[in-house]
């Protein structure tokens, strides 16, 4: 019997999980008597279990954290930042305090923990890129979907000179640059936001930036763009334009895994122009007209974004998209609200099609496709055809929008 | 030690984070399904008696897991099904809450693929007498369960990335 085999078994005959933890707390009572003979030392290290976990509103520390010396504050915010995912559920607690020091403080350091795990998966990551040299790009391919525990997708190729280069995603914070000469691995290196010694209170929006769809109709995600967006959008504009230019300023420094132009979407959706139009993009010449698309590439249909054209063709050297931030920030304001997707992708993408019979029949695939990358992890199509894709997403049970994905219903 | 209220709800809170991973770490090892949540219950207790020995600066999950790994071991040793350790150290499944991800998958399944699924992993039929209901031969049976357990793992991994 494989694992697979085992795990499907399972499923059917486990218990469920308040039966479970029931059970566990029975088992436990029982046991309670074994700790009476205990020794002072064992008890005293039970007692560790009651005040190092989370029990956040019997934590000495959420208490400390709003203490009137700063010293203990000081103290008791670094306690918990050093015990890392343990502490979370005590910052999270903390997080809906009516003391503006204890909230921001709990928001603080719920950031530092990410970024400092962040910061540990990648060394990780690193000692496993190690493996990989002197590997093909088909091993390579087969050793990260392993070591991810996930499919990888397709990476950015470009050959020069120098040989071939890909990068791949390793996860939300880290990419993977493998330099190839004579198709064999000969330098992996791990990048990401979290090495370029950016600010922490930033960094989450960032990653979030980084995270967003590139100006590529064959690989456009509206999910990641909608993140990016209201994430933004919750800073307010001022902090928001701040993430964009600190995002733009990392991009001229590594132009390989960075690319700046994501940013011209991120500004065309977030930022608002009484006209209702945004400038062009002066990046090129698209493979459809612009004409009647106000926002080009990127349309808001239910407010689920789709971007309309495939690319654009550039001879010449293309338009910084620090033009646009400073035009979002002299001529328009943040949008209203964030935005909260009223449809499924797929009665979005349908609507779509259905008000704009001219759309030439690839970019109809193509539109489609950006629908179905939104709810992948939930469609289980793989080994479908693209056909037979669209038909079981939008013929199927419509996911509904719950904030922050899409989901069952 | 007096069990206090507080400590009791810490526990249960340890027990609620990790109880979802723990199990299917077990699941996707142990060939006896009905063994799974006993052991993981087991290393549950174990975890409390032993709490002297854990660092509180680390995390948690890998600490519950050694235990539930020794377990796993000590209790396929009694029952002999030493073949069954060949994998025990496979992480590509039950590392998540695989589980919980299997069942929404398993739900999306329809037609003849859920009712193959069902007769052999949950009512534990022969090849052959799922082959004999839906008309079709033993081989074909197998190789269409092979692509449906594929099917499955993709799934999962979507679910759990």
């Amino acid at each position: 019997m494989t694992a697979m085999e085992r795990l499907i078994t399972y499923s059917y005959r486990r218990q469920s999980s308040d039966d479970f933890v029931r059970g566990v707390l029975k088992k436990s009572r029982a046991s309670t008597w074994r700790f009476i003979p205990m020794t002072i030392a064992s008890l005293a290290a039970v007692t560790l279990l009651w005040f190092t976990l989370t029990a956040p509103q019997d934590d000495p520390l959420l208490r400390q954290l709003g203490d009137d010396d700063p010293e203990k504050r000081e103290a008791a915010y670094t306690e918990l930042v050093k015990r890392g995912d343990a502490a979370r559920p005590i910052l999270e607690k903390a997080l809906t305090s009516k003391n503006p020091d204890v909230s921001g403080r709990a928001a603080k350091g719920l950031r530092a923990i990410d970024y400092a795990k962040d910061l540990k998966a990648r060394d990780a990551w690193k000692e496993k890129a190690k493996e990989l040299l002197g590997r093909t790009g088909l091993e390579i391919n087969a050793a990260l979907i392993k070591l991810r525990g996930a499919p990888i997708f397709d990476p950015d190729y470009w050959g020069d000179k120098g040989g071939d280069h890909r990068i791949y995603w390793l996860d939300d914070a880290w990419q993977l640059t493998i330099d190839y000469k004579d198709e064999v691995a000969v330098t992996a290196t791990v990048s990401g936001i979290a090495d370029e010694n950016v600010d922490e209170e930033l960094y989450p929006a960032l990653k979030t930036v980084h995270n967003a769809p590139k100006v590529e109709g064959y690989s456009f995600n509206p999910l990641g763009l909608i993140r990016a967006v209201n994430t933004l959008h919750a800073l307010g504009k001022e902090k928001a334009l701040a993430v964009l230019r600190a995002y733009h300023k990392l991009c001229r420094g590594n132009r390989d895994a960075f690319d700046e132009q994501r940013i011209f979407l991120i500004v065309r959706v977030l930022f608002e122009h009484e006209s209702g139009t945004m400038p062009r993009m002066n990046i090129g010449g698209p493979d459809v007209s612009e004409e009647g698309w106000p926002l080009f590439p990127i349309t808001l249909v239910d407010d689920v974004p789709f971007m309309v054209c495939n690319g654009y063709s550039l001879a010449g050297k293309a338009e910084s998209p620090t033009v646009h931030i400073d035009y979002a920030e002299t001529s328009c304001k943040l949008r209203a609200t964030p935005l909260a997707p009223k449809s499924s992708p797929a009665v979005a993408a349908a609507n779509l099609l259905n008000a704009h019979a001219g759309i030439k029949p690839y970019h109809r695939d193509e539109i489609q496709r950006q629908a179905i990358r939104t709810v992948e992890p939930i469609l289980n199509t793989t080994g479908f055809s693209d056909l037979e894709r669209w038909k079981k997403f939008a013929e199927g049970p419509q996911p509904a929008w719950d904030g922050k994905r899409w989901a069952s219903k | 030690m007096e069990t206090t209220l507080e400590s009791t709800a810490t526990f249960e809170h340890l027990v609620r984070t990790h109880e979802g991973r723990l199990r299917s770490f077990l699941a996707a090892r142990h060939p006896d399904a009905a063994r799974v949540d006993d052991l993981a219950q087991e290393a549950f207790i174990v975890a409390l008696r032993k709490f002297g020995e854990y660092d509180p600066s680390r995390d948690f999950w890998p600490w519950i897991k050694a235990i539930a790994l020794n377990l796993l071991r000590n209790d396929l040793r009694r029952s002999r099904e030493t073949a069954e350790l060949v994998d025990i150290e496979a992480d590509e499944l039950g590392e998540g809450d695989t589980v919980d991800a299997l069942r929404l998958c398993l739900k999306e399944l329809d037609g003849a693929a859920a009712r193959m699924v069902e007769a052999r992993y949950r009512d534990g039929h022969e090849i052959e007498t799922i082959a004999a209901s839906e008309d079709r031969s033993p081989k074909a049976v197998v190789v269409a369960l092979v692509r449906i357990r594929q099917l499955l793992r993709e799934c999962i991994e979507r679910r759990l990335r």
